[in-house]
């Protein structure tokens, strides 16, 4: 007899489910219950430039403690560059916390709650890292945070990749994920999520959930615990993460073998030099292939080797002569590089509230990248509507000279339209290949 | 105003059967059709236009100005139809955008031109209106008349013509015994001299004498006539610029922000921020964004490869601040203008679905691309190409092909074709975008 089919739902109900007996359930309940009470939901009030003006703003996301001093990880994007900062605790309480310090081109911050605000009972409740080089795709994983501000939210998936690259990722202007691969998982993550932990079922954080790829069922990016674990200790030992750079852009070999350019010797293919970068000043060219840093081989076949010799670049010591070994041709060059300080990437904003304008500091990556002949005077990135600088000034204009004077930063800027007198304020600024002249009147005339 | 505009006058579309035939002003029609994609569908758009012949085998049309397009996404297909309705494959010259007008050049014909004179017309008079709106108008010309109201002169004559002339926007008007009058030009406000506005609504129908069109063959850029070119950015030398070096009589000229290096300004030693109040005969006058096609035109008129006096403003900064003011004299020998990105030749490399340009003085300008590098620009990519697969980018400057520089098109050819012949399985491009360098591979075939 066919089953008809009052049966064959009877069946699916009577399918076998998951119990308390069920080892992968009992190991997530396990898991979660090691994690769950470090978890933490963040409301930060930030300051930005909008339109000419200066402004406030509210974003949410979560954290994690990480040890027993009240020191929270969360994203740089959801709180490095807070001003008010209220963690929800997994007990519910509202406490203040405060910004340490923030790392971009990881997007990591780490916060400080006061222990006796964090664990008021006096036992301190934190969670652990695990060991991300041990993941492997299809390994089971948990997602924590606060989804679309849904407090105290647990999805389950599995490690779908175990080194991705992400390319054009910015925070604050940084290149993000430049200095390491992510963690590919199907466990949800939804706005919210940022900065909350990806858990393994020995109930170890594995990675602080960051990104997730838009219309995708399911693509979702964490920060490898290794990397957090070194980059939050020199957070909490220096206040930032010290890195050197030469100034070069790489590209893997891979796809260039058993061409003109590349044998099939390994190395790392330069791409770009940096016009005025130490790289430049070293020699090195677009076409070389490096081959070894300091004597140790420096490789990459695939775009997922890039970020470990970028990191190796910025381990390097800031002023102390380094050694690339490179191939140009058939010639093999030993080329002495000395490497400096990786800065910031987007130069700090101001604003010159009384004549309508935001303005940033121009940094040596902002000068390459926007082509500028130097680093000289302030960005204009925004101009308020009826203000003095309104249609004189735009969005992209360089500021170079205030009343005669040269804008060398952002400091002496916002100093000299400060303290402007006169009928105008005279700016020599450029737009693009043009140098131009305007005065700014202010509203109410002198 | 000369004329009085006096209200509304009776509707003046009269049936001019038996006064004026077809023949007596050769009107044709302009059609421009563009095709862009839009959603995945194409979007076509079709402007249909009423256009006398001028000389050189040139359409006048009259009622928008438009440029030859450079756009990449979007199809345009221009013809002409004849009085007999014989359809003629035709291009866009260029529009002039004071005037409104644009001009169409005939593929392989010249019809005999209409010359742009105006006959007499003062207020009151009625004129005749000519137009072929419309497919269905091929064979009957469309006619209807109109009564000048006003005469008014800014900055040339113009007439105000009834308000049901609205609807005949580019229409050519002639007079009842067939002579041409000029165009019709639908405008926002029409003003004479300073502060008088005509209109009765959003729009005022006026008439614009075919002489004010005379010019307009002559000046508009043509690929086998030389413009003059000076090499400098200029700004007008308003109030505020003036301002800012304290000048305090107000003064006319144009004010540099921009010399090109080895350009004719530079080496007659114009510097940045001087203002040029003329260049041989020619007063310049640029105080208003308004002057700029007018004296952009006048100073590609000047005579090329003669030296011509260029009377300056200079300033001098003083140590106490402020700036002193110099006049100051330059003998300036105007170049032939180099050949813009747009007017740039395109080139196929059809097996590799690429298509590319030189690199021009303007795109290296406005790329920020440094007088040391050499290569060519990449302006198409084919769907599912091998340059496209490979990576490749429009707008990207292609500097190195199998490490070979690529200074212009043939060394692109040239490189290419040794790849092809050495049977290279991958051919590496090395390529500028934006302000950084990559490398790309692409398997030809």
């Amino acid at each position: 007899m066919r089953p008809g089919p009052a049966s064959l739902l009877l069946a699916l109900l009577l399918l076998p489910v998951a119990s308390a007996e069920d080892p992968l359930e009992a190991r997530v309940l396990a898991a979660k219950a090691k994690v769950f009470p470090a978890l933490v939901h963040i409301v930060n009030v930030e300051e930005g430039f909008m339109l000419g003006r200066r402004q406030k703003s509210v974003s949410t996301g979560s954290g994690f403690f990480f040890d027993a001093k009240g020191h929270v990880v969360t994203n740089y994007h959801v709180a490095g560059e807070g001003k008010m900062l209220v963690v929800t605790l997994a007990s519910k309480r509202e406490v203040e916390a405060k910004l340490v310090a923030g790392d971009p081109y990881t997007d990591l911050a780490v916060l400080e709650v006061d222990p006796a605000d964090a664990f008021p009972d006096g036992t301190p409740v934190f969670a652990t890292f695990g060991d991300s080089s041990r993941l492997e795709e299809g390994d089971f994983v948990m997602a924590m945070g606060s989804p679309l501000s849904l407090a105290r939210s647990v999805s389950l998936g599995i490690i779908s990749c175990r080194e991705r690259t992400l390319d054009q990722l910015e925070v604050a202007g940084h290149e993000t994920g430049r200095f390491n691969t992510w963690l590919q998982t199907d466990a949800a993550i939804n706005p919210g999520n940022s900065g909350g932990p990806l858990v393994n079922l020995d109930g170890e954080v594995v990675g602080v959930n960051t990104r997730a790829a838009l219309l995708a069922n399911n693509i979702g990016f964490a920060i490898p615990s290794n990397v957090v674990r070194d980059v939050v200790a020199a957070l909490l030992r220096e206040g930032r993460v010290p890195r050197s750079e030469i100034g070069v852009k790489l590209q893997p070999l891979g796809a260039l073998e058993h061409t003109l350019l590349a044998s099939a010797e390994a190395g790392a293919l330069v791409a770009a030099v940096d016009f005025g970068s130490p790289a430049a000043r070293a020699g090195v060219r677009p076409g070389d292939v490096i081959s070894a840093l300091d004597g140790a081989p420096f490789a990459a076949r695939f775009e997922e080797q890039l970020p470990s010799l970028y990191a190796r670049i910025a381990r390097l010591e800031a002023g102390k002569e380094a050694r690339l070994s490179v191939r140009r041709g058939a010639e093999t060059l030993e080329i002495p590089v000395t490497p400096e300080p990786l800065g910031r990437g987007l130069g700090l904003e101001g604003e010159a509230a009384a004549w309508g304008l935001t303005v940033r500091a121009i940094t040596p990556r902002m000068r390459i990248e926007m082509g500028l002949p130097d680093d000289r005077g302030v960005l204009v990135t925004g101009v308020r509507v009826g203000s003095p600088a309104a249609d004189k000034l735009e969005q992209g204009d360089v500021i170079r000279e205030v009343d005669g004077a040269e804008a060398k930063g952002l400091a002496e800027f916002l100093d000299a339209m400060g303290k402007a007198k006169g009928p105008f304020v005279r700016i020599a600024f450029r737009r693009g290949q043009v140098a131009d002249v305007t005065v700014l009147r202010p509203l109410v005339p002198r | 105003m000369k004329g009085g505009f006096g209200g509304m006058r009776a509707i003046l579309l009269l049936a001019f059967a038996g006064v004026v035939s077809a023949e007596d002003l050769p009107v044709w029609i302009v059609r421009v059709t563009t095709e862009r994609a839009s959603f995945g569908a194409p979007s076509r758009q079709t402007l249909l236009a009423p256009a006398l012949p001028v000389e050189e085998g040139g359409l006048l049309v009259v009622g928008f100005a438009l440029e030859p397009s450079d756009d990449k996404d979007e199809a345009l297909r221009v013809t002409a139809i004849d009085p007999k309705g014989a359809t003629v494959p035709a291009e866009i010259v260029g529009g002039d955008e004071e005037l409104n007008c644009t001009l169409f050049r005939l593929t392989g014909m010249k019809p005999d031109p209409v010359p742009l004179e105006a006959a007499p017309c003062a207020a009151g008079d009625e004129v005749v209106l000519l137009s072929r709106h419309g497919e269905l108008m091929r064979y009957a010309p469309r006619r209807g008349a109109a009564r000048v109201d006003a005469a008014v002169t800014s900055p040339r004559p113009l007439f105000a013509l009834t308000i049901e002339a609205l609807a005949w926007q580019g229409a050519v008007a002639m007079t009842r015994e067939g002579k041409l009058v000029g165009f019709v030009d639908n405008r926002p406000t029409v003003t004479e001299g300073t502060g008088i506005v005509l209109g009765l609504g959003a729009q005022t129908p006026v008439l614009v004498p075919a002489d004010a069109f005379a010019d307009v063959p002559r000046n508009l850029p043509r690929k086998d006539r030389p413009r003059g070119w000076l090499g400098v950015n200029l700004a007008p030398f308003d109030e505020d610029r003036e301002a800012y070096f304290g000048v305090e009589t107000p003064q006319d000229g144009a004010f540099v922000t921009g010399v090109s290096e080895g350009s004719p300004a530079d080496l007659a030693g114009i510097g940045l921020h001087d203002v040029i109040q003329s260049i041989g005969d020619l007063a310049v006058r640029f105080e208003k964004m308004e002057e700029w096609g007018p004296m952009l035109r006048a100073v590609q008129r000047l005579p090329l490869g003669k030296p011509l006096a260029c009377r300056l403003l200079r300033f001098r900064q003083l140590p106490e601040g402020g700036y002193e003011t110099t006049p100051v004299e330059v003998q300036l020998t105007l170049e032939a203008r180099p050949l813009d990105f747009a007017d740039a030749v395109e080139t196929e490399l059809e097996d590799l679905g690429l298509k590319v340009k030189p690199l021009t003085q303007d795109w290296r300008r406005s790329n920020r691309v440094p007088a040391d590098l050499h290569g060519v620009v990449v302006t198409r990519t084919e769907h599912a190409s091998a340059v496209q697969i490979g990576g490749l980018a429009v707008n990207d400057l292609i500097l190195k092909v199998d490490d070979r520089p690529v200074a212009d098109v043939d060394a692109l050819k040239k490189a290419i074709a040794e790849a092809k012949t050495a049977k290279r399985t991958k051919i590496v491009f090395f390529v500028r975008r934006g302000q950084a360098t990559l490398f790309l591979t692409v398997q030809p075939g």
